[in-house]
């Protein structure tokens, strides 16, 4: 199947209905999450979006400037320093600390960013990486009153507890057990959620557009009239402002803080997430700190009995799996899991650009198989395969295995995709068939995947709202 | 200033040197050929280091780890035949590493191959963890090391292993040199390290040659980690800490050049003992910092380093 199953000109309303669907899910997975998994689920899920956070920082020196930068594990263990010392010794809010920790890790950025016009390459890689593995030991320095402010070898604790004050109450989520973790959510989400959009932006904007210019040709942007020195530093300074943002989350999440935390092997992981969720993309950010931390998690799960001894992936083999990955990546997939789901979206639907005078740019009917089209038939099938792989997966559910329960896991929520697929195709076909575009042999199929796929999106999220609804009594609501 | 306590600071250092030297020697002879920076150097002798110590512990099932029982010698070898079947082994991972893993992927981006060599740090790290465990083991001392085994110049005390270890990387480097220089593989890699592709159009085979330069660069790691074990004690993370101040040592020399690679490790090796001894603000624990502190101001004047050649891009 070469063509897409959905042919849609940009901002039509089947495209409009498509992305309703998309904004649906991600809304559900954002309110969801807080209120389904466990407390400590919860602080995974928050570590991961920190890790989110740091990887964006990584990306934008090394995914979009395409400079090596392996060190921001340091970055994120400065800002981490000084919004503890901050908040523990002086006595100030978090929010009154983000100011200070962005302009301290820019300067940094801008300190560690001035050798950095000077090197190139791989040594460009061999001084940041100097830079994070010098970092665990520069904070156990005595002189300076350094080791008094980060707490030396010993790490820092945060007394202040982030409890949410009663007027963001009702939050989902943010009563009753999990409540702490559940607010830090929240604060995570909404910085992470400023950050995407400041960098998105950042990265439109004409200092953004010269820093990808020299990524992609660094002598045509200097002909072009970009200055090579500051569009770089600036660039490198701004990702490590991240980082130190990201530690300042760290340590909001965590309340401790220490020089172990930071270490190199932190900066492997941020190189692991970049690479898996996709360099060079800011939902590869995303994708690959969630990755790095729910991965880790998994492995540490794995227990295969081999013959003379059981494979243990509580050890040390978890890292070897990370590494297996790692080299599997490289060499099968470079994009990353961003450009693994870009080909699945690209066989689901192919939207058509408009000229400027809102016409596509090509009439659909050309990328209309017409008359001989097999999608309604795919679609049906889709929307018969989403109950039969949920059933499946509910049976396969109940045997106590990680693996089997992972692909169970994976095979209900197949239909979360296949049910509303087919039911958009199926009125697609549909639509085509009223056109005169199809046989009418179609006409029953597609009613078929559009009926079923509808049922099943129903179901979906109908089961969405009902866990909603049990775990978050929405009548206890204080009005405001 | 007292002259003796100096002397005997810089003798002491330059068991240290010769270790980075070694581990930097290995860094550039895989840079030079392939242009990349081998992270997993470290793991990769370390592994070694552990196969000397199986040989020379014979086959104690609690040492060889699961199912490898059957290839060990049935008697614990000499400390030299071990240390020569570890270089041997390393060779060999060398040379598969680079046949399995790096040629597959051709001229890849630089991010690419430090993923590759990062996975393969993880993935050896892990697997030593997992068969000998994280426990510190004694190695024994290839040379002898006791209370009074020294050379005494001018009051200090010169240890024989560093006068040993010295010896050694500098009679390996001049085997290295004849090999460069008078061999035909040594000239077909001097070809592949210059131009590859020129050396594929005179007919020289790039992939064989630069596998041969895995083959010797882990070699040489081998033995640094096989030489060095004794005094840092054998776990695996031993070379980790070595492989930073190794980076450090071929990045101030240079990377593309053996003789910075040399110069760079006795400059780290030396300031990594005397700075924090000199230097009251820098205590012992932060020894690492003014090492890369020099590679660092080294770079920012000499952006390839001392000996290192630099690149002129044509656009």
């Amino acid at each position: 199947m070469s063509e897409a199953l959905v042919v849609v000109a940009k901002n039509s309303a089947e495209h409009k209905r498509w992305n309703y669907v998309v904004y649906l899910y991600a809304a559900g997975l954002l309110l969801l999450t807080p209120l389904v998994l466990e407390p400590f689920e919860i602080g995974k899920m928050n570590r991961a979006l920190i890790m989110s956070v740091a990887i964006l920082a990584v990306n934008l020196v090394v995914g979009f400037n395409g400079m090596l930068a392996l060190g921001h594990s340091a970055f994120m263990g400065i800002g981490a320093f000084v919004t503890a010392s901050m908040v523990q010794d002086e006595n100030w809010d978090y929010w009154q600390v983000l100011p200070v920790v962005l302009i301290v890790g820019f300067l940094m950025g801008i300190i560690i960013g001035l050798p950095a016009l000077r090197v190139k390459g791989l040594y460009l890689a061999l001084t940041t990486i100097a830079q994070a593995a010098v970092f665990p030991t520069l904070v156990n320095i005595d002189e300076l009153g350094i080791a008094k402010r980060t707490g030396g070898p010993n790490g820092k604790g945060v007394s202040e507890e982030v409890i949410a004050p009663s007027y963001w109450e009702w939050l989902p989520g943010v009563d009753g057990a999990r409540g702490g973790s559940a607010y830090r959510y929240w604060i995570i989400i909404l910085m992470l959620g400023i950050t995407l959009l400041l960098v998105t932006n950042y990265l439109r904007s004409r200092p953004g557009r010269a820093v990808l210019a020299i990524r992609d040709n660094e002598a045509g942007a200097a002909v072009y009239g970009v200055n090579l020195p500051v569009a770089k530093t600036m660039n490198f300074a701004i990702s490590a402002a991240l980082g130190s943002l990201a530690g300042l989350m760290w340590c909001l999440d965590k309340a401790f803080v220490a020089g172990q935390d930071f270490t190199f092997l932190l900066a492997i992981d941020l190189i692991i997430g970049l690479v898996l969720g996709g360099v060079g993309t800011i939902q590869g950010s995303l994708v690959g700190g969630l990755f790095v931390v729910w991965v880790n998690d998994l492995t540490k799960r794995i227990s295969v009995p081999l013959g003379l001894y059981t494979l243990n992936g509580d050890g040390p083999l978890a890292k070897a799996i990370f590494g297996l990955i790692l080299i599997l990546f490289t060499f099968f997939a470079p994009g990353g899991i961003v450009s693994l789901g870009r080909l699945i979206n690209n066989k689901l639907i192919k939207i058509i650009p408009l000229t400027p005078v809102g016409q596509p740019i090509e009439p659909l009917s050309n990328f209309d198989p017409g008359m001989e089209s097999a999608r309604a038939d795919t679609a049906m099938k889709m929307s018969i395969a989403g109950p039969i792989l949920l059933a499946a997966g509910w049976l396969l559910m109940n045997v106590n295995n990680l693996i089997v329960g992972v692909l169970a896991f994976g095979l209900r929520m197949s239909i979360v995709v296949l049910a509303p697929v087919a039911m958009l195709v199926g009125a697609n076909e549909l639509k085509a068939h009223a056109d005169g575009n199809r046989p009418d042999a179609i006409k029953g199929p597609a009613t078929m995947a559009q009926t079923v796929g509808a049922l099943g999106f129903l179901f979906v999220i109908g089961y969405a709202v009902q866990r909603f609804v049990q775990t978050y009594p929405i009548w206890d609501i204080p009005l405001i | 200033m007292d002259l003796v306590l100096l002397l005997q600071r810089i003798f002491d250092a330059l068991f240290n040197s010769a270790i980075y030297s070694s581990l930097a020697l290995a860094l550039v002879i895989i840079f030079r050929s392939t242009g990349l920076l081998n992270f997993a150097q470290g793991e990769m002798a370390t592994f070694t280091a552990y196969i000397a110590f199986v040989l020379l512990s014979g086959p104690q099932p609690r040492l060889t780890g699961g199912g490898l029982a059957g290839l060990v010698p049935g008697v614990p070898l000499p400390i030299p035949l071990a240390i020569v079947g570890a270089v041997i082994c390393g060779m060999a991972g060398g040379a598969m590493t680079e046949r399995a893993l790096i040629r597959p992927l051709g001229r890849a981006p630089d991010l690419a191959l430090v993923n590759i060599t990062i996975g393969v740090l993880l993935a050896t790290n892990s697997l030593m963890a997992q068969w000998w465990g994280t426990g510190p083991r004694i190695f024994p001392a290839v040379f002898p090391s006791g209370a009074g085994q020294h050379f005494s110049i001018l009051g200090a005390r010169l240890r024989y292993s560093t006068v040993g270890v010295w010896a050694i990387l500098l009679g390996v480097l001049v085997l290295l040199i004849l090999l460069l220089r008078h061999t035909r593989t040594g000239l077909a890699f001097r070809a592949v390290s210059i131009s590859p592709s020129n050396a594929e159009l005179v007919g020289v085979r790039v992939g064989t040659t630069l596998m041969y330069g895995w083959a010797l660069a882990s070699g040489f790691g081998a033995l640094a980690a096989c030489l060095s074990a004794n005094s840092v004690l054998l776990e695996p993370n031993m070379m980790l800490r070595v492989l930073v101040y190794a980076f450090a040592a071929a990045t101030l020399g240079g990377l593309d050049s053996p003789k910075g690679a040399l110069i760079g490790g006795l400059i780290i090796g030396l300031s990594q003992t005397l700075i924090p001894a000199y230097v009251p603000f820098i205590g012992f624990e932060l020894s690492v910092l003014p090492a890369l502190l020099a590679m660092i101001a080294i770079l920012l004047v000499r952006p390839a380093g001392l000996y290192g050649t630099r690149r002129i891009e044509r656009v």
